[in-house]
């Protein structure tokens, strides 16, 4: 239910929209000229896949972490879902800018130089004199980058259809489409066999709009006879559902900037890009958070009174959120207006007041709102523990954040970029927390539609304000560029590793410059075709899948990781066993939990209902997340197994541990 | 034999890292157990209940209403502290702030500068092509 407030002004954007992402898409060409310009010096490789090792501090903080478009829609929807709790799942971004860069940083920029590594695999095949290794850690990366690419690659053409003036419904949820009969619609019908006296009755059904398919098929048993429904209902679903053009055109447009500028510039131009949304974000969050709090005020909130609260029936449905069903507790709420207030403070608390009216304790309680009314705990102890551990470790583990920090050009730099970083988490993610909370109060019941809940305040806060579709458009033009600069540092990072370490490694080792720029050229397009093809049927659980890859990754990278910077015993044996043992038990734990008949075959209980609501989700093995699991037998596998096999080679380890005479 | 001496780098890299592991470890103690003891529900059946809700007019009409909530013990009133549940207040945004300044020190004080080395070439990197060279010198001639 949206709030009668905002039926109209809200649905969808506007022309500003528009204009703001093409204007971005013409500043990441010209981003991505730049970056050509800036690679020409050096070698192709280390020029196109590594910056020249120029990364100055702004382009390295702001861009070396987990930013992505999830920070716009994935988190605020989670907000919105479940409530306050969230402000504990995403805590501990309160030390990722020292983890991220204090951990590993200096020592990894350190070692990428001395060996003269350019990628990550470049970095274990040299540091461990192995190619198995190099050859492994390639894999691996290729096979998470492949998922994380292909999912951000459906973000980005839903979020180019959104900006389409008239697109309709801003829906970002995968299961949401505009399902409806129109008359052509049913001329087909008969066209395709089916009755005329059948198609006749699903007039009817003319204007309506269905948000999924299950919502037309229940509709669909009110107007069909039960054998009707039995022999036409898959036809009648199929002709209703529009083809997405909007999406496909989407889908195009943003595969052909993204490819496009990272071949002009490479490593550079996604760094720059991403710097560009980063900066680009920063203000539109504060910029959305001054207009929330301010506005919430204007708002006459509905704030219930102290009779009139236990008259309304929240009824907690499966697509989400709670309405309001009790008309005499609605009417008594309108009498109960508070006074119009503009302080912040007041009013941030009254958005909270009525955000739990409308749903339940939990969603200024842990462990969060359940929407399903199930009793399903989103943040259990164990998960908070977990995330705790997943965001800084999986940050500080990411092949794209990792290449970053080789690229960095001093130490100078990673204690700025500590010290930009901190700034800017702390006015990112709490006041990104703040505008959703305000938000829950302007639309009480998004439901499956919670993902849009940031686009929808951009476009409502900014109404009013002169040039107010420019400052929409600004707002929504950084979750596009997130995507876009995800998408291009993904794309980086894989077609490296098939020209750096396959192509070079395996097929042609003596390939000339001009050789590894067509390769690397070729691997990109090859890649974006490859996403595009797996997104004409989009996938679905793109929020799960990016958290999937982030875990499989840093399961599989930061216990060697580690071990190849700090310890002098650590064995090429210890380090593989730490990768595979860390990925399989990740992997193991997300098949658990995708075929469910498996823990009960090994007579494990059945996977508790905790986390995020979704079909794609591990097994929960005591209520913990698998990177909890996959880094303590990574952990144990690469200790007992390095100490257990043939020391390293003592002249390689003097040259990485050692101090070395400085040259004259 | 001559002693060798630890890498510079590597000394300072481990004691940073080691600093970063105890921060990362006081603010996951701190603020997952402040939360679970001040801030959770006990009662899961409590999570969606609408009934488990209670808003109250406060002494001050035009003051916010008083929130109170059952999570499993009888009602409670929600205290609030800028804006913040109580709970969150002190349990995530004050430790975020807190690691920010502790960021910001660790980041000017606590971290050294040191050089990180020349930057090797990989022994299997190809060399720019001569033809580009030559057509350089073809255009100086010219």
């Amino acid at each position: 239910m949206l709030n009668p407030l905002f039926a109209e002004s809200a649905s969808q954007g506007g022309i500003g929209t528009l204009v703001a992402l093409a204007l971005f898409i013409i500043a990441s060409g010209w981003i991505g000229v730049l970056a050509n310009r800036a690679t020409r010096e050096g070698s192709f490789l280390k020029g196109f896949f590594l910056g020249n090792r120029g990364l100055g501090a702004w382009a390295l903080a702001l861009t070396a972490t987990v930013q992505s478009g999830g920070t716009f829609m994935g988190f605020p929807s989670l907000v919105y879902t479940h409530g306050w709790i969230v402000a504990l799942w995403i805590g501990s971004y309160m030390v990722v800018p020292i983890t991220g860069f204090g951990i590993i940083g200096k020592r990894l920029a350190q070692l990428s130089r001395r060996l003269g590594a350019i990628t990550i695999p470049d970095f274990f095949r040299e540091r461990f004199g192995s190619s198995t290794l190099g050859l492994v850690a390639s894999l691996a990366l290729l096979f998470y980058m492949s998922f994380m690419m292909i999912a951000q690659f459906k973000a980005g053409a839903i979020v180019m259809k959104l900006s389409w003036p008239g697109s309709g419904s801003l829906a970002l949820s995968e299961e949401f489409s505009n399902l409806e009969i129109k008359a052509e619609h049913r001329t087909k019908l008969v066209k395709s066999g089916i009755p005329e006296a059948t198609v006749a009755k699903l007039e009817a059904l003319e204007g309506e709009q269905f948000v999924t398919k299950d919502k037309l098929g229940d509709k669909l048993k009110e107007v069909l006879s039960e054998e009707e429904l039995k022999t036409y209902k898959a036809k009648i679903v199929t002709a209703a559902s529009p083809i997405d053009w909007l999406y496909f055109a989407g889908l195009g447009i943003f595969t052909l900037t993204v490819v496009g500028y990272t071949m002009a510039g490479g490593f550079l131009a996604a760094v720059w890009t991403d710097l560009f949304q980063s900066v680009m974000m920063f203000i539109g969050v504060l910029l959305l958070l001054v207009l929330s709090l301010y506005r919430i005020g204007l708002y006459e909130a509905p704030v219930p009174a102290p009779t009139s609260i236990k008259a309304q029936a929240v009824a907690a449905s499966t697509t989400g959120g709670a309405e309001i069903a009790d008309s005499e507790a609605k009417s008594k709420n309108e009498a109960a207006k508070p006074a119009r207030s503009f302080n912040p403070i007041q009013n941030l608390e009254r958005a909270s007041i009525q955000a739990v009216a409308n749903t339940g304790p939990g969603f200024i309680n842990g462990p969060g709102y359940d929407p399903t009314g199930t009793e399903r705990m989103f943040l259990p102890l164990s998960l908070a523990i977990s995330f705790f551990v997943l965001w800084v470790f999986s940050g500080l583990s990411s092949p794209a954040g990792m290449v970053r920090i080789m690229a960095c050009d001093s130490t100078e730099t990673l204690r700025r970029s500590i010290f930009l970083l901190s700034i800017y988490n702390c006015f990112i993610y709490i006041p990104l927390i703040i505008i959703v909370i305000c938000g829950r109060t302007f639309y009480p019941n998004l439901g499956l539609q919670s993902d849009e809940i940031v686009p929808r305040m951009a476009l409502e806060m900014t109404s009013g304000l002169p040039v107010s579709s420019f400052w929409a458009g600004l707002i929504l033009a950084a979750p596009f560029g997130a995507i876009m600069a995800t998408v291009s540092s993904y794309l980086v990072v894989i077609s490296s590793g098939l020209v750096r370490d396959v192509y070079q490694r395996f097929i042609n080792p003596h390939a000339t410059e001009h050789q590894l720029r067509m390769m690397s050229y070729l691997a990109m397009i090859i890649v974006g075709v490859i996403a595009v093809l797996s997104n004409i049927k989009p996938v679905n659980y793109l929020q799960a899948l990016v958290v999937f890859s982030s875990t499989g990754t840093a399961c599989t990278f930061l216990i060697p990781a580690l071990m190849a910077a700090y310890w002098r015993r650590a064995s090429v044996a210890g380090v593989f066993a730490a990768m595979v043992t860390g990925a399989a038990t990740a992997l193991s734990l997300y098949l658990m939990g995708f075929v469910s008949q498996i823990p009960g075959s090994l007579g494990l209980p059945v996977n508790p209902m905790i986390g995020q609501i979704t079909d794609f989700r591990p097994y929960y093995l005591l209520g913990y997340d698998p990177i909890v699991w996959g880094l303590s037998v990574s952990a144990i596998a690469g200790i007992s197994v390095s100490l257990m096999t043939r020391p390293p080679n003592p002249e390689l380890i003097s040259k990485l541990f050692d101090a070395q005479p400085k040259a004259v | 034999m001559p002693q060798t001496s630890e890498d510079p780098v590597l000394v300072s890299s481990r004691r940073e890292a080691l600093i970063v592991f105890a921060a990362w470890a006081v603010a996951l103690s701190w603020s997952v157990s402040y939360c679970y003891m001040h801030g959770y529900i006990s009662d899961p059946k409590k999570i969606s209940d609408p009934k488990a809700v209670e808003v109250r007019t406060a002494a001050d009409p035009n003051d916010v209403p008083e929130l109170w909530v059952d999570r499993g013990t009888g009602l409670e009133r929600v205290h609030f502290i800028l804006g913040f549940p109580d709970w969150i207040f002190w349990g995530v945004a004050l430790p975020w702030w807190l690691c920010t300044a502790f960021s910001l020190y660790f980041g000017a004080f606590l971290v050294r500068d040191e050089d990180l080395g020349a930057d090797l070439e990989a022994p299997d990197e190809p060399h720019a092509e001569p033809e580009v060279k030559l057509n350089e010198q073809e255009v100086r001639h010219a």
